[in-house]
């Protein structure tokens, strides 16, 4: 049985060579990985997908050009690495995209149903349940967060990417946080209400 | 219990989230790579194009097939100034009458037409002779009608028939230069000289890039259509489907998107089904009886169907295999320089078989590696003429 050191650099230079079996195969290995990215960045699995998909067909596209250390010898970790760059890099375009054209997405019905249906202590809540607070932020708020606290970029980073002030970043951050407080501390009373009845 | 909310800090809140976006995973979508596959097809429309390269190739052979044969019937026909424009002759004289006049009535069609016309004023000129390109060009008419109306009674050769039958004015009848001996009907003796043949071809082939790297032989089956244009030149075109197998060094594998992605490479093997349109022209150089020596060059095209490789690497001298293929990714159009000698054996009028060693020399690299890929082999053939 190949290691998976071994399979993705098979299927690596098959999609060097624009072979669609390996590109169906470097699409299914990575999927949960960028899918989860995705996610973090847009409202619902639906604009994820077109995030994904779209972040996809770049990496097809300049997948000749992604190098490896000669040194290292390992062609996963700098992939996964590649990928995930190109997803955040797709999702703020998407980010940038949606600002063009702002709609009605924090509709409070919509929220409240979502946050609903996540209950429990908050140790126990599942990481699924978590990314799903984090999309339920605005797009402004989400894109700030995600870039600061899973990311790791800098403000004047975040400023530069979104188009923003790096006081805008601070401030967005600070709001995306209260945001995300409140969601849990709803989560918290719901659930105590529930142990205590 | 849970921690409560208002004690958890910045950093804490951060963490558990940084923690949740590492470990998220999302369910597959059965349905994701269907949409992907489909933005991927509108990326390369090149595709869409092969969906109807099957039926492009046999309709143009069709339609080179008819044209050509358009083309023979008009040939065929006698030329409108000869039966127009003299305002005499409405229709091509009969066997029984002679063809031209005697040299008693030469001077009263001497306004009548192109023949009599010619002879008479070579005759006046002080006769230029038969080397005349109008009187080569009437005799030539003349002898292809009374040919077509006679049924091809009889097989008399043809510098006879001109002797004997033709008593131009003025023109002497011996033709210039040799001429090979036809017979009335066209016929050289043993040959035929049908115009157009259908060619069923098979035969082994060996593949290489080096000399020294050979791998497993191939094989060819095809289909040639043939016109000729004389004697001695014909024309030929057609499809041949062939297994090429061979073998590459990374040092001769160039693809496009070449990268430095595992410099542990060894070697390539290759084993390709690849459709060949050759436009190749053939030369008789050589007959006799019911044989013949030609020799042929032309130019292919190559359409690469299938692609299968498999790339060896050794890593400190552990080695593993990859392989992969491709389908109908790449074609290279004009590509191939094709060489060939042949012998050429009738079997009846209409029927020959002919073994030709060929050899096919890359004007430009072929198939993903781009590799400078060589080919030769042996075409067996089947001809049948009509």
């Amino acid at each position: 049985m190949p290691s998976a050191e071994d399979q993705i650099a098979g299927i690596l230079q098959g999609c060097q060579h624009g072979v669609r079996e390996s590109q169906q195969k470097m699409y299914d290995f990575f999927f949960g990985y960028a899918m989860g990215i995705c996610m973090r960045y847009t409202r619902n699995r639906e604009d994820a997908t077109e995030v994904l998909n779209d972040g996809f067909v770049k990496i097809f596209r300049n997948v000749g050009k992604f190098r490896v250390d000669d040194r290292s010898r390992q062609v996963l970790p700098p992939l996964q690495a590649w990928i995930k760059k190109i997803m955040v890099y797709t999702a703020i375009d998407h980010f940038r995209a949606q600002q063009k054209f702002p709609h009605l997405e924090d509709i409070l019905g919509h929220q409240a149903a979502l946050e609903n249906r996540i209950a429990g202590p908050l140790e126990t809540l599942a990481y699924e349940d978590l990314i799903s607070l984090v999309q339920q932020l605005s797009p402004a708020y989400r894109a700030v967060f995600n870039l600061y606290v899973i990311e790791g970029f800098d403000h004047e980073e975040i400023a530069q990417k979104l188009g923003i002030s790096s006081g805008t970043s601070k401030s967005n951050l600070a709001r995306a946080r209260e945001s995300l407080r409140k969601k849990l501390k709803r989560i918290d009373e719901r659930t105590f209400v529930r142990y205590d009845q | 219990m849970s921690e409560p909310l208002s004690d958890m800090t910045n950093e804490e809140m951060d963490r558990r989230f940084r923690e949740a976006a590492e470990h998220f995973i999302p369910p597959r979508d059965p349905d994701a790579w269907v949409k992907m596959e489909r933005i991927l097809d509108l990326e390369s429309p090149k595709k869409a194009y092969r969906k109807y390269l099957f039926w492009i190739i046999p309709v143009a052979i069709l339609a080179l097939l008819a044209g050509g044969y358009w083309v023979h019937r008009i040939r065929d026909q006698p030329p409108a100034h000869y039966l127009v424009k003299t305002g005499t002759r409405s229709k091509i004289p009969s066997l029984k009458a002679p063809l031209l006049p005697a040299k008693s009535s030469a001077a009263k069609d001497q306004q009548t037409g192109p023949v009599n016309q010619t002879g008479s004023r070579s005759a006046a000129r002080g006769n230029p002779g038969p080397s005349s390109p109008e009187n080569r060009r009437s005799i030539a008419v003349i002898a292809l009608h009374r040919a077509a109306q006679s049924g091809f009674p009889e097989l008399t050769p043809m510098h006879q028939t001109f002797g004997e039958g033709l008593s131009v004015p003025g023109i002497s009848p011996v033709l210039p230069g040799p001429l090979p001996v036809f017979s009335a009907s066209g016929k050289k003796a043993g040959l035929s000289t049908r115009r157009w043949h259908l060619s069923l071809v098979t035969g082994p082939g060996l593949d290489f890039v080096d000399a020294s790297l050979w791998s497993h032989p191939g094989g060819y089956l095809g289909v040639l259509a043939g016109y000729s244009l004389s004697g001695r030149w014909q024309l030929e075109a057609g499809l041949i489907y062939s297994t090429q197998i061979y073998r590459a060094l990374p040092s001769q594998y160039h693809p496009k998107d070449y990268s430095t992605l595992n410099p542990n490479l060894s070697q390539i093997d290759a084993s390709c089904e690849v459709i060949d349109l050759p436009l190749n022209i053939r030369y008789n150089v050589w007959s006799s009886g019911k044989s013949r020596f030609f020799a042929e060059s032309g130019i292919s095209s190559y359409w690469m169907h299938q692609e299968n490789y498999t790339f060896l690497y050794d890593n400190a001298g552990v080695q593993r295999n990859e392989s992969w293929g491709i389908k109908d990714r790449d074609d290279h159009p004009l590509s191939i320089l094709n060489l060939s000698v042949g012998f050429e054996h009738q079997l009846n009028d209409r029927f020959s078989w002919q073994v030709e060693p060929f050899a096919k020399l890359p004007l430009s690299g072929i198939g993903y590696g781009r590799v400078k890929l060589i080919s030769t082999g042996v075409y067996i053939s089947l001809n049948y003429r009509w």
